[in-house]
């Protein structure tokens, strides 16, 4: 009896160390500025993925923001997609997708988000390497007035697993996830063009342990007009404890 | 033997409260900024008759489904620049020499946490608080404010709660409801020719609470609470009739209760905002256009 808690509390308490992890992290960033333009549009992609012996990970993201201004106007259109991962302690991560544009003259604004993961805890392909990928892109339309536009990004994976032709664990059964979030916001017409309207959407989630333990955004958004200045913010937060 | 079974029925039992633990958490705010150089009268209806709200839903709650909702509107204000009052009296003020301003502020909370039924800890299972305020400030030279707060609610609770979480008289409902109407808040320095206001700020504030405990084998009795808060102040200058009473009222009432009836369903019963989806979140503002939101 003795000898069987000792067992039992020796394979809980193994079960809780960890035998190696990978971690990863990715993002893209774009910047957006036109002028006298009759509409500004960016979308920002970013794609991620890890291959290593304890963890497949692949993630998409991607932003669309647009704002219509008729008459030409300035606008500026900032825009962030970052993903994590990490198998330590059962599969964990998240994403976070930021949207933030300045402009004039609009009549029309409109932003969507929308994100993808897949992880899976092993490898059962190729145990000798660590092999990741990032790729960003942006999308611009600024319309025919001078603008800038530039996009960057990077993807960092660390791993302190051993590479080796054979699998160090054999996992009997693969834990493996797949995670779609998206989020989009009703399309909003003016029917009064404000002088300046200054709106942000961040949006993000993040897993623990094999499950999802949050969702959320916030929204800010300022419009004057005239002598009128009407600022707005919401946010949402989803906890699983 | 038996602490081998003590401790796998520790481990389960930990894996099922983190399983079955949740909240959510809404917050949002309208604010409206007016100005107006000095001579013009052209303030009040950039804010007057705004609304907006917020609310969340979750379909999968711990005990059914979950909802939060916060309302406001404004109705009308009156506000008197005039010079004279009605006796003829001249307050020693100007409105065309004077800059106004006004700030209107609507905003609302809603929180539900659920947790594992536990009756090892006196925590309560189920905790949930809403809260809808908005106030009105104005700034610059004027006699007389009065202001209507058409609404402000605030909901907390369940729908279609699974039968077998509950006891007694059965409802599919449960909501937690305080909801005032037409309160009105008002300063007068005007009336008995007391002199002007500087500023004066004037809200109202609206709240509602839920709390049930798991007790033993059953659930304790819940607990509801609401109430209301308005208030009215001011600031200014008593020039000059300072031994003439100001007069500030608010005049409001509030219902706290349980929302709607048991064979009623939120979405389509008490709710008339346009383009509510279940299983969604929206947040809504009128005049200037504030955006709508959803996640899908």
């Amino acid at each position: 009896m003795r000898k069987i808690l000792i067992i039992m509390i020796s394979m809980v308490t193994l079960a809780g160390l960890s035998i190696g992890a990978t971690q990863t992290s990715a993002f893209t960033n774009s910047f957006l500025v036109s002028s006298f333009s009759e509409v500004a549009a960016s979308r920002t992609i970013s794609e991620s993925s890890v291959t290593s012996p304890d963890l497949n990970y692949i993630s998409h993201g991607q932003v669309d923001s647009y704002v219509i201004q008729p008459g030409g106007g300035a606008a500026t259109i900032s825009q962030t997609i970052e993903s994590t991962a990490q198998n330590y302690n059962g599969l964990g991560g998240g994403a976070t997708f930021s949207s933030k544009v300045t402009a004039t003259d609009v009549t029309n604004s409109y932003i969507i988000m929308k994100g993808t993961s897949t992880a899976e805890v092993c490898n059962k392909q190729d145990n000798s390497k660590i092999k990741s990928q990032t790729f960003g892109m942006g999308i611009a339309k600024p319309g025919e007035g001078e603008y800038s536009f530039e996009v960057n990004g990077a993807q960092k994976t660390t791993s302190d697993m051993v590479l080796a032709l054979a699998p160090i664990v054999d996992y009997t059964k693969l834990l493996d996830k797949e995670l779609i979030v998206a989020f989009e916001q009703i399309p909003t017409e003016f029917e009064q063009t404000p002088d300046i309207l200054q709106q942000e959407v961040n949006f993000n989630y993040a897993t623990s342990n094999n499950q999802p333990t949050y969702y959320g955004y916030d929204f800010t958004s300022t419009i004057a007009v005239d002598d009128t200045m009407c600022s707005s913010s919401m946010s949402l937060s989803h906890i699983n404890y | 033997m038996k602490m081998l079974v003590a401790l796998v029925a520790l481990l389960a039992l930990v894996g099922s409260a983190m399983a079955w633990d949740l909240s959510e958490n809404l917050q949002y705010t309208l604010v409206k900024n007016g100005f107006e150089q000095a001579g013009a009268d052209k303030v009040l209806p950039q804010v007057e008759n705004t609304q907006s709200g917020a609310y969340f839903y979750e379909p999968d709650a711990t005990y059914g489904e979950a909802w939060g909702v916060v309302t406001n509107q404004l109705g009308d204000v009156v506000l008197d620049r005039n010079t004279l009052d009605d006796a003829c009296r001249n307050p020693a003020y100007s409105a065309a020499d004077n800059n106004f301003y006004v700030t209107l502020t609507q905003g609302g909370s809603a929180s539900l946490s659920m947790s594992a039924k536990d009756t090892i800890t006196k925590d309560s299972e189920i905790v949930g608080t809403a809260k809808a305020y908005q106030n009105l400030w104005v700034g610059g030279e004027f006699s007389q404010l009065s202001a209507t707060f058409t609404e402000s609610k605030a909901i907390i609770g369940f729908q279609d709660i699974d039968p077998a979480s509950y006891t007694g008289p059965e409802t599919t409902n449960h909501y937690v409801v305080t909801d005032t109407k037409n309160a009105v808040a008002t300063v007068d320095g005007e009336t008995h020719a007391a002199g002007y206001f500087n500023t004066a700020n004037t809200g109202v504030q609206v709240e509602a609470g839920l709390d049930q405990n798991y007790v033993g084998s059953g659930w304790a009795e819940p607990t509801y609470s609401g109430g209301i808060t308005m208030w009215a102040n001011f600031a200014g200058a008593c020039d000059p009739h300072c031994a003439n009473p100001i007069m500030t009222s608010v005049t409001g009432s509030a219902g706290t209760g349980l929302l709607p009836a048991n064979t009623q369903e939120f979405a389509s019963g008490t709710n008339n905002q346009p383009g509510w989806r279940i299983g969604d979140t929206h947040y809504w503002g009128t005049n200037l256009d504030t955006p709508n939101l959803q996640n899908a």
